[in-house]
C-alpha cells in the first residue's frame, strides 16, 4: 500500500526536521544566547524546560522520526537483508540510523537528565529568592560543561544522519 | 500552543498523499508478463510467473514493436517495491504487503534492449534488475 510509505516519510522526515533542527538552533544560537543572560540563564533554562517543555518536544519528534524510520528500514531493507544492507543506499541508510540511534541516546541520557536538573536549580533559586548559593553556582556550572560536552556530539551524529539519508539514495553501488 | 496551523497543514498532506494512490487502470493488451518479488540466494529478485519465464530469475521480457504489453508485479515477500522501466519513463505504483499487485501497461515502439528495476532504495544493486528486449 503506497499511502502507508508516504505516511511513513513524511512521519519520519518531518520529525527528523524537527529532531534535527531543535538541537542544532539550541546549540548554535539558544544555549549561547542564554549563557550571556548571566543569573537569568537558570531562569530560561525553567522555563524552557518546565514551561515550555522543550524535552517533551524532543522525545515526541525524536521517537516518531525513529519508529517510521524503523519501520522505513524495515520495508525498504525486505527484513534486513544482507544484499540490501551491502548496497550503496542500505549503507548509507544504515550507519544513518546508527548515527541518529546513538545520538538520540545521548540526548535521552545525557543531555535531557542535565537540562531537567537545572531547570531545578533553576526552580529553587527562584523559590529562595536570592543570588544561587556557591554550591549551586557550582553545580550549574558543572551542569553547564557535561551537557554541552554531550551536545556536541549529538549535534555532530544526527548531522552525519541527516547528512547520510540526504544522499544514500543515489549511492550507486 | 499554536500549533493548529501546522497540524493542519500535516493533515492536508495526508489526503494529498491518499489522493495520489489511485490504482491504475488496466487496459488492453496484447501480451502479459507476471513477476512476483522474492529473495533468492540471498539476492531481491523479480521471479517469472507463467508462461516462458515460469520460475526464471529476472527474465528477459521479448516482446515486438507495435505490441501492447503490460507487466505485473505481486508482492511475495512483504517488503516494498515497484517496477519501473525508466527509459520509456513508466513505472509501477509501489506494492506493499504480501500478495499486493500493481501493473503497467505500455506499447513497444522502437527496438532495443531496455532494463526494467526496482525503484526502491538500494533494490536495483541487491539485485532486482532485469532486461525488455524490444525487437522487430
Ligand atoms: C533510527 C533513526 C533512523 C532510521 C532507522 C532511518 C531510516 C531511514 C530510511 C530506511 C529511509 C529511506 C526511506 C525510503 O527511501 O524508503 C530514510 C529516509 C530519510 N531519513 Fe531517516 N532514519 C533515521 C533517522 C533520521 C534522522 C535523525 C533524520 C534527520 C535528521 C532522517 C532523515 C531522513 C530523510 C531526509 C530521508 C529521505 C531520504 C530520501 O529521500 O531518500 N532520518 N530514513
Ligand atoms: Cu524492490
Amino acid at each position: 500500500m503506497a499511502f502507508l510509505i508516504i505516511l511513513l516519510r513524511l512521519i519520519h522526515i518531518v520529525a527528523g526536521a524537527f529532531w534535527a533542527g531543535a538541537a542544532v538552533a539550541y546549540f548554535l544560537y539558544f544555549e549561547p544566547t542564554a549563557k550571556g543572560l548571566g543569573p537569568a540563564r537558570s531562569k530560561f533554562m525553567q522555563d524552557l524546560v518546565g514551561t515550555h517543555r522543550y524535552p517533551v518536544f524532543m522525545n515526541t519528534s525524536s521517537m516518531l522520526c525513529i519508529l517510521a524510520g524503523l519501520a522505513l528500514y524495515w520495508f525498504s531493507s525486505n527484513g534486513l537483508s544482507v544484499a540490501w544492507i551491502t548496497s550503496g543506499p542500505g549503507l548509507g541508510f544504515t550507519l544513518g540510523s546508527l548515527a541518529a540511534l546513538a545520538a538520540f541516546g545521548i540526548g535521552f541520557f545525557g543531555i535531557r537528565p542535565r537540562a531537567e536538573r537545572m531547570g531545578a536549580v533553576g526552580a529553587a533559586m527562584a523559590k529562595a529568592g536570592g543570588p544561587p548559593t556557591p554550591e549551586q553556582g557550582a553545580e550549574l556550572g558543572r551542569l553547564e560543561a557535561e551537557m554541552h560536552a554531550f551536545e556536541r556530539w549529538d549535534v555532530g551524529l544526527l548531522v552525519l544522519s541527516l547528512a547520510l539519508m540526504a544522499i544514500s539514495r543515489y549511492l550507486s553501488f | 500552543m499554536k500549533t493548529k496551523p501546522i497540524l493542519a497543514i500535516l493533515l492536508l498532506l495526508c489526503g494529498l498523499a491518499l489522493a495520489g494512490c489511485g490504482e491504475q487502470a488496466g487496459d488492453e493488451a496484447d501480451l502479459a508478463f507476471s513477476l512476483r518479488t522474492g529473495i533468492v540466494e540471498g539476492r531481491m529478485a523479480y521471479i517469472g510467473v507463467g508462461g516462458a519465464i515460469d520460475g526464471q530469475i529476472n527474465p528477459d521480457l521479448t516482446v515486438q514493436t507495435g505490441q501492447r504489453v503490460r507487466i505485473a508485479i505481486v508482492n511475495g515477500d512483504g517488503a516494498s517495491h515497484d517496477l519501473a522501466l525508466p527509459d520509456l519513463g513508466r513505472q509501477t505504483p509501489p506494492v506493499m504487503g504480501k500478495e499486493t499487485a500493481a501493473a503497467l501497461t505500455f506499447t513497444a515502439s522502437e527496438t532495443g534492449v531496455y532494463s526494467y528495476l526496482c525503484t526502491v532504495a538500494g533494490h536495483r544493486q541487491a539485485g532486482m534488475e532485469g532486461r525488455l528486449v524490444v525487437t522487430q
